[in-house]
């Protein structure tokens, strides 16, 4: 049972990254296009209902940061994922060895 | 079989792509592309919104104010005018919003639209991708059903240089497909014969030890003798042999009619079995009749005589067999009057009378095999 709740989980974590990338792609836009836009340009962020005036260096820096955050995230699932595969190959095996053992005794008897 | 000892594997295609196994392929390809349409459709979509969108901000700002009708609530308008032509307020994603002129709009809009013109085009690349496969797929399932075979073989430069010559010369001969495998199956019914003689001499031997294969023959004697008398119209077959009466009851028409009394005469293969001993012994008989009848001749009576004990209910069969041990008790040299032996024997020489037989006898067991079994 160890098998399916390991790919089950896999599944999950490859669904987070997708979802990761899509959101580092999102945010790749905005900030290619902060990165045109000149100095004195205004700059509003949509809160809710409201749109906020932000600073355009402050806004540059949000969006940095949450790419790097992404980014931080995206390494992070995928050493995830690979522990995870690691984990399955052994259960795997150990699952394959197991049946060889029985096997063994079920010739044997 | 009779051909050169072939080189390499030939494999039917079906055999390794199942026909329902290349169909779901097929199917599944097909439902990818399907899907890769549909995206490439939204994409396009946005490509053609996006050029619409940039006609729409470079003609903005041609005037300082534009009479439009503003939509209120989703279900109605009012009229309205629009201001501030060229000051426009551009998502750019994330919630972030810019203030742009419409000028700097249409550049960005031009770079989203690069942007997917570049997606459309990976999108068209994945779908003519999955459509080769698709078509892959379908001319293998079809050549699959077609039953196209795939043949594999080692090139070895020795016996590729022996064999090529031969190879040349039997295709130079031109013999067609056809020809090929007739001579072939006549081959192999050569072979069959063959068998057959030496597995009847062998029972005719056991037949004078073994008092049970006299019994077998009578078991037999009837039946033989009943499908003598439906084959007694066929003059040009000898109605006497029991093979060749069962061929020609086959070719004639009357092979179910042969067939099902053939099943109910035999319906465990025990008793088949040695009824084809018996028949073949008399086969065997009259073969070596031409050539050494004196020698033939302690046998004929015993057996015959047997049989002629059976017979004896079937009236038909019952004269022909006082005939045939009257025959047999007398010397071979009446074997030629009589008349089961005379409707081959004029027409047929010895020689002659060999390969007819040859060719008809397996194909007669492969039947008796079929439909008694």
């Amino acid at each position: 049972m160890a098998a399916p709740a390991a790919s089950s989980s896999t599944t999950a974590a490859v669904r987070e990254m997708q979802r990761d990338l899509e959101h580092l792609q999102e945010s790749s836009g905005p900030q290619a296009e902060l990165e045109l836009v000149n100095d004195e340009a205004n700059v509003y962020k949509l809160i809710g209902p409201v749109l906020v005036k932000q600073d355009l260096a402050e806004a540059k820096a949000n969006v940095k940061k949450r790419i790097e955050y992404i980014s931080a995230e995206l390494k992070r699932m995928d050493r995830a994922l690979k522990d995870l595969e690691e984990k399955q190959n052994s259960k795997k095996e150990s699952i394959f060895k197991l049946q060889q053992k029985m096997q063994a005794v079920q010739a044997k008897a | 079989m009779a051909a050169a000892p072939r080189k390499g594997t030939a494999t039917p295609l079906g055999a390794v792509f199942s026909p329902e196994e290349t169909r779901r392929a097929v199917a599944r390809v097909a439902e990818a592309v399907a899907d890769r349409r549909a995206e490439l459709g939204r994409l396009q979509g946005f490509a053609a919104d996006n050029a619409a969108l940039v006609s729409l901000v470079q003609r903005l700002p041609d005037e300082l104010s534009h009479d439009i009708m503003v939509p209120f609530g989703g279900a109605a308008f009012f009229p309205g005018r629009l201001i501030h032509t060229n000051e426009l307020l551009v998502l750019l994603g994330e919630g972030y919003y810019v203030e742009r002129s419409a000028k700097q709009t249409t550049e960005i809009l031009h770079r989203r639209g690069m942007e997917l013109e570049a997606q459309v085009e990976a999108m068209k690349a994945t779908i003519s991708d999955l459509e080769a496969e698709a078509k892959f797929f379908e001319s293998t399932a079809a050549e699959a059903s077609e039953g196209l075979v795939e043949i594999r073989e080692e090139y070895d430069e020795d016996t590729e240089i022996n064999t090529s010559t031969l190879d040349a010369s039997r295709f130079a001969s031109g013999m067609p497909d056809k020809d090929r495998e007739y001579a072939q199956i006549m081959a192999r019914l050569d072979e069959l014969e063959m068998e057959e003689k030496d597995a009847g001499s062998t029972s005719e031997e056991d037949g004078e030890d073994d008092e049970d294969d006299e019994d077998d023959e009578e078991d037999a004697g009837p039946s033989e003798d009943d499908k003598e008398d439906e084959e007694e119209e066929n003059i040009l077959i000898d109605d006497n042999d029991h093979h060749n009466a069962s061929l020609g009851a086959s070719f004639s028409g009357s092979g179910g009619n042969d067939q099902s009394h053939e099943s109910a005469q035999t319906m465990n293969s025990g008793i088949q079995l040695p009824l084809k001993k018996a028949v073949s012994f008399q086969d065997d008989n009259r073969h070596t009749v031409g050539p050494s009848k004196s020698l033939q001749l302690p046998q004929g009576p015993k057996h015959s005589s047997s049989i002629l004990e059976v017979s004896s209910d079937n009236p038909t069969s019952h004269d022909r067999k006082i005939i045939s041990s009257g025959q047999k008790a007398f010397t071979g040299s009446i074997i030629e009057h009589d008349d089961n032996i005379e409707t081959l024997q004029p027409s047929k020489s010895d020689a002659l009378q060999n390969p007819t037989s040859s060719s008809s006898r397996p194909v007669s067991r492969f039947k008796m095999q079929k439909g008694g079994r």
